[in-house]
């Protein structure tokens, strides 16, 4: 028998709706492929903490019937670890913006994949300050415009999946917003995963990023988006010619034998007090 | 019962960041977020041998700004929580301690306190976070800080601290310093009796009712933990009774009160004090943390050379006992404010003493303690001005 | 109560539901649509102005990628013995009010 429908609006505070998000922003795409992953996962949403930090991604959480926290910019993380610490059977999920993430919030962020706490953050990289009116970010692209680059990006990009790869994430993947059955399928596998796990999300904010770069409505951004990815798996079938420029989409790594931190603080806990008894 | 009786109370030789950490886990605390700086360091020390034995968290997080954004997240999930720090480490931690505010989370700040601005004197005393501890974070808001000054007091402040932090539900600041923090003191480690052990009021109604912010019952609205099926929303913008964001401008002004009410009416039963030969007193010493130690020694000397001095060594700084400030600066002829910084709990006698009175500081900020007689000096100038 | 249109295909077991008060006219639906029966029309009372309608729910192919892809949660494309195992309606609170 197939899967029921995933009933959106049952995870949703659906009197909030409609959402604050512009017309065709990426984030509600997004936003419906968590929401379906969490479906796939059956989880209890009594048992789920929605965390964010500040930007127009972060306020994902208002419309989610969970356990919410929209926190301070870029910083998401760590309270995100503090509640996952206090109460590690429970989930915890980040959402978080490309600046909220890499910019302000990079130190959280390394150190949340260091310490591979299963904890799952889904980062929506729009290549832009959204909610402050499309400053640059760390993952512009350069020569990119944005309104604190009106001679173009000089700075270069972070690769969000190397980052996460290169700091100890345990699972990162990569999708992109014209594909949302791919973006839940990562998604679900991070939530999956036992670990730290990211999901980097290409998605269009035609309003900040796309109006300063010829790309003012949802669809011409997306179809930027679209010519710009290639699955990892069709990847492998390309010359190096065909891949340049490429962003590569899929499932990038995943490590099972790292130790998940919360386990290794119950291990020391266990030990510590057994010694004690003694 | 006779055994118990004969026993006699135990001696502990405990530096007062140990004597913080175990007054900590006695106040129940179970999760500790911390990041090593001097002179706080050992207070971490300390949780991270203790928190595994009684089987709650600590972590050495990132930064500071982590350390505080950490024990946010714990205490929301139900958990009481602290974090300890010094001087540069507490400026990082002012916009979390702002969140907490704001969203109303119940945790408590230690911060012992170290010497200069920046990295300044990180192994040498000062007194110079006073004023940050009041203001250091953004916004409007009301400050509960204690400056305990002898190990047994710092214990039991500890206690306070949690306690405060569980009732009013806000960041509660514990303010020691390089010298308390450093030097070890025999104390008997405070029985439970003498002290009581305060936990949040739990929301109670089913949890379609629930407002997290439902001021229906008084300044401070009970508090539902996440997972417990409330599925609430809790966020650092402004925000109404349901926890959404509100920017209604009446609606913003009067929580915005309401928050700094919820302690400001409470200022009286807050402020704890000591008061040492206050009664025939002229030139009264304000004093906290381990400057009152120096300052009541000048008190005994000043009066063995017939001078009628006393001291009012403030425990609860934040907020200002105002009014008790007011009543001594009716009675007595001057005031004392000694202080290792250049001039800070002073601003606050100054403002509260309504009579034209000399208010004279004593101050040093090269990392040292001021000494007994370098108080009793000014308060001999004082005597002969006067 | 939510501005709700249903679009049922007689030949197929497909209906298609619209959430007009969430539908922001962006036409990412319209522009997945490999039959091509979604379309913009004028909404002068809606969000954007501009509100998508099916045109002939019986060419649907069940894809679901006009559901997938709108951001805004505004269509539904179900079978029919699943529309009442899910919420319907979003905003029980008008534009204005928000
Ligand atoms: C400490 C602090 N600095 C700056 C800001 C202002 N600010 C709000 S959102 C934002 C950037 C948001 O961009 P991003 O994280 O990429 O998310 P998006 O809006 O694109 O979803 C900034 C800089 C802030 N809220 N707090
Ligand atoms: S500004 Fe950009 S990110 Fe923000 S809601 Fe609009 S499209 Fe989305
Ligand atoms: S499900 Fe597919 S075919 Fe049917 S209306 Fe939507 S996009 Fe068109």
């Amino acid at each position: 028998m197939a899967k029921a429908p995933v009933d959106y609006l049952y995870y949703m505070r659906a009197e909030k709706l409609p959402h604050m998000w512009c017309p065709g922003c990426g984030v509600g795409v997004l936003v419906k492929a968590i929401i379906a992953a969490i479906d796939d996962m059956g989880w209890d949403k009594n048992d789920i903490a929605f965390v964010s930090g500040i930007g127009c991604t972060s306020r994902a959480p208002g419309y989610m019937d969970m356990n919410t926290l929209h926190t301070t910019h870029g910083r998401a993380l760590t309270f995100a670890t503090g509640i996952k610490m206090a109460q590690p059977t429970k989930h915890v999920i980040v959402i978080s913006g490309d600046g909220d993430a890499t910019a302000i919030g990079g130190n959280h962020f390394i150190h949340a994949c260091r310490r591979n706490i299963d904890i799952t953050l889904i980062v929506n990289n729009n290549n832009i300050y959204g909610m402050t009116g499309g400053q640059f970010s760390p993952t512009t692209p350069y020569g990119a415009r944005a309104a604190t680059t009106p001679y173009g990006n000089i700075d270069p990009a972070f690769d969000l999946v190397e980052l996460a790869k290169g700091a100890g994430a345990t699972y990162v993947a990569r999708g992109s917003v014209d594909n949302g059955r791919m973006l839940q399928k990562f998604v679900r596998g991070g939530l999956n995963h036992h670990g730290f796990s990211v999901i980097e999300a290409l998605t269009n904010c035609h309003t900040q990023f796309g109006r300063r770069n010829k790309m003012a409505d949802p669809i011409k951004m997306i179809e930027w988006i679209s010519s710009r990815v290639v699955s990892n798996t069709k990847a492998k079938k390309m010359t190096p010619e065909e891949l340049k420029g490429k962003i590569l989409t899929g499932v990038m790594h995943t490590d099972t034998e790292r130790p998940e931190y919360c386990d290794e603080y119950a291990h020391l806990v266990e030990w510590v007090q057994s010694k004690k008894a003694k | 019962m006779p055994s118990e009786q004969s026993e006699k109370p135990k001696i502990v030789f405990w530096q007062g960041n140990e004597v913080v950490a175990q007054a900590a886990v006695a106040a129940g605390c179970r999760f500790f977020g911390g990041y090593p700086i001097t002179p706080s360091s050992e207070v971490a020390s300390v949780m991270s041998e203790m928190m595994p034995q009684v089987g709650g968290t600590f972590m050495q997080m990132e930064d500071e700004i982590a350390a505080m954004g950490a024990i946010i997240g714990a205490s929301l999930a139900g958990v009481k929580s602290c974090t300890a720090t010094s001087g540069p480490g507490f400026s990082l931690k002012m916009e979390h301690i702002g969140y907490a505010c704001m969203a109303e989370v119940p945790c408590v700040v230690v911060n012992v306190m170290r010497g200069g601005p920046s990295t300044g004197l990180p192994t040498a005393l000062g007194q110079s976070d006073v004023m940050q501890a009041r203001w250091g974070t953004h916004g409007d808001h009301a400050t509960i800080a204690l400056a305990p000054a002898y190990h047994r007091e710092i214990y039991l402040s500890t206690i306070k601290c949690f306690n405060y932090a569980e009732k009013y539900r806000l960041p509660v600041m514990l303010l020691i310093d390089e010298v308390l923090g450093h030097m070890s003191e025999g104390m008997t480690i405070p029985d439970p009796s003498e002290y009581e052990i305060v936990d949040r009021v739990k929301a109670t109604v089913p949890p379609e009712e629930y407002l997290p912010y439902d001021t229906a019952y008084g300044d401070v609205p009970p508090m539902a933990s996440y997972f417990e099926g409330y599925r609430f929303h809790v966020t650092g913008l402004n925000h109404g009774a349901n926890g959404f964001p509100t920017t209604n401008p009446e609606y913003c002004n009067s929580e915005e009160i309401r928050m700094v009410r919820k302690v400001m009416k409470d200022a009286d039963k807050l402020a704890e004090f000591e008061e040492y030969h206050l009664n025939d007193a002229e030139i009264v010493i304000f004093a906290y943390g381990s400057t009152a130690r120096s300052a009541k020694m000048a008190v005994d000397k000043a009066r063995k050379e017939g001078i009628r001095a006393g001291l009012f060594r403030a425990l609860t700084i934040w907020p200002f006992p105002e009014k008790q400030v007011y009543e001594l600066s009716q009675r007595a002829k001057a005031f004392v404010v000694p202080e290792v910084n250049l001039g800070q709990m002073i601003l606050e006698v100054e403002r509260v003493a309504k009579r034209e009175m000399p208010i004279v500081g004593v101050n040093k900020a090269g990392g040292v303690p001021i000494s007994p007689f370098e108080i009793l000096d000014k308060i001999k100038e004082v005597n002969k001005n006067g | 109560m939510s501005d709700i249109v249903r679009y049922e295909a007689k030949e197929k077991d497909i209906v298609i539901i619209i959430d007009r008060d969430l539908c922001k006219g962006c036409d990412i639906c319209v522009k997945v649509c490999k039959p091509e029966i979604l379309r913009l029309v004028d909404a002068p009372d809606k969000w954007e102005g501009a509100i998508v309608e099916i045109t002939n729910p019986d060419e649907c192919t069940f894809c679901r990628l006009c559901e997938l892809q709108c951001p805004d949660f505004a269509i539904r494309v179900l079978r029919k013995e699943d529309e009442d195992k899910i919420t319907i309606g979003g905003a029980q609170k008008t534009a204005a009010e928000q």
